[in-house]
């Protein structure tokens, strides 16, 4: 019995030491513990890509049947959006050639497009500490840490950790996610930060500064890897605290990131 | 001792480890989400005893780190931890109520796992939301009980009756 405990004791102590010594080495030498973790995700694609193929339609009809009891709020919102949006379609054509005129009498330069790679979404985890995704790309395909991955309903993430053949994809609403970003209407500049709770909210805007619920807010021209004017999410709530010279503002993400398929990851 | 059953929870385990990252992370119904990894684990201690439920959780985790997150070595050393408790717990006796210790276990797991996790998170300076953490004590191992349910014959199906641990409706006290 004793024996036993024993070696139950000395169990613990050889795994503690253990766990110790490997978070000591992947605090202080960052660059060699990257390297394995980019071989991990290499070996492990394969199966995972088998088992998110294999197992994505019974993901699709749960998600179906969670849609479904919405679906009539969301028929009216879409709408409701579609009638304000045909408004606009014919005021942005003529504002858009207008602009593209007046950009080449004045010598300022055209908008720059930007190349993009698709990706599969082949793994995605979510706890309260963090909200990460994994692609099936990688840097055999042009895909380096810092670019940002899309869709055609917005801002996805940021690109953390580049392997061979896949890459770890950090979600605007992880804890430690901050995007420059830029409030579509009054044009102020912010940081779009996610939280714990999973929301994502737009930082450091003055409490003076006007902000509307509704307003859409976009990535700004700061950033060196991610390009401007990527829709991000619209204002969904505003409010002001005495202790903060901050407005807090929560922004609700365009993208659903538990549904998420495929996504372009922005190259150049 | 056969080899071949653990090796085989073993595989079991890391193909589980990689479904949770793949599939079952994206089916959250009414915000309540499974750990398949922790769950296999307590079954694994249950089954192979202490130091095979110790070593799994350790190896498990670490590949977890690696692949997901944020600081390795964090999760190898709180599934260690999960293993170890979970053969522990067997062993002090719940086991006298089979059904009943599945529930305890599974529960008593759960609650470990996560205000370790909540305690190495505040020392690593992420903030920890008390009320939050709350909540999720509480609503957290009801999936993860249900799920021990499902994911025991699975593992047990590979040992062929070797466990330490027997399926509670199989004989009496």
């Amino acid at each position: 019995m004793l024996n036993k405990k024993l070696r139950n004791a000395i169990i613990l102590s050889i795994i503690i030491f253990l766990c110790l010594l490997i978070v000591t080495v992947s605090l202080r030498d960052s660059d060699k513990v990257k390297g394995i973790r980019a071989k991990a995700l290499d070996f492990f694609r394969p199966i995972q890509e088998k088992i998110h193929s294999f197992f994505y339609p019974l993901i699709k009809a749960v998600n179906t049947v969670k849609d479904y009891f919405g679906l009539i709020e969301k028929v009216r919102a879409l709408e409701e959006e579609n009638s304000r949006l045909l408004k606009d379609y014919s005021e942005n054509i003529n504002l858009k050639v207008e602009n593209n005129a007046l950009r080449k009498l004045l010598g300022v330069k055209q908008r720059n497009k930007f190349d993009t790679k698709l990706a599969k979404v082949i793994g995605f985890y979510e706890s309260r500490w963090q909200s990460e995704a994994i692609l099936n790309v990688g840097r055999s395909d042009g895909v380096l840490e810092g670019m940002g991955v899309i869709t055609e309903k917005g801002l996805v993430g940021v690109v953390i950790l580049s392997s061979n053949s896949s890459c770890r994809v950090r979600l605007i609403n992880d804890p430690q996610s901050s995007i420059g970003a830029r409030v579509l209407s009054s044009r102020k500049v912010g940081m779009v930060e996610g939280s714990l709770d999973k929301k994502v909210y737009l930082k450091y805007i003055p409490k003076d500064d006007i902000i509307f619920r509704g307003d859409i807010v976009i990535t700004s021209e700061y950033s060196k890897l991610l390009p401007p004017e990527i829709v991000i999410g619209r204002v969904k709530r505003v409010s002001v605290s005495k202790q903060s010279p901050y407005k807090e503002i929560e922004i609700e993400p365009f993208v659903d990131f538990r549904e998420l398929e495929y996504v372009l990851v922005v190259t150049r | 001792m056969r080899i071949v059953p653990k090796i085989l929870h073993f595989l079991i385990l890391i193909i589980f480890l990689i479904l949770q990252i793949s599939f079952l992370e994206r089916l959250e119904l009414f915000g309540l989400s499974f750990d398949l990894v922790m769950v296999t684990i307590i079954c694994i201690s249950m089954i192979d005893g202490i130091l095979y439920g110790t070593f799994y959780g350790f190896i498990s985790g670490l590949v977890f780190d690696l692949m997901l997150g944020n600081i390795v070595g964090v999760t190898a050393f709180i599934y260690a931890i999960d293993g170890f408790a979970a053969s522990n717990f067997v062993n002090m006796g719940y086991n006298k109520r089979r059904i009943l210790a599945f529930v305890f276990v599974t529960f008593l797991i759960t609650e470990i796992n996560l205000i370790l996790t909540s305690i190495i998170r505040y020392i690593f300076d992420l903030n920890v939301n008390l009320v939050d953490i709350g909540l999720e004590l509480l609503k957290r191992p009801i999936f993860n009980i249900a799920l021990i349910f499902l994911v025991y014959p699975v593992i047990r199906a590979g040992s062929k009756g070797e466990d330490t641990f027997e399926f509670g409706y199989k004989e009496k006290d």
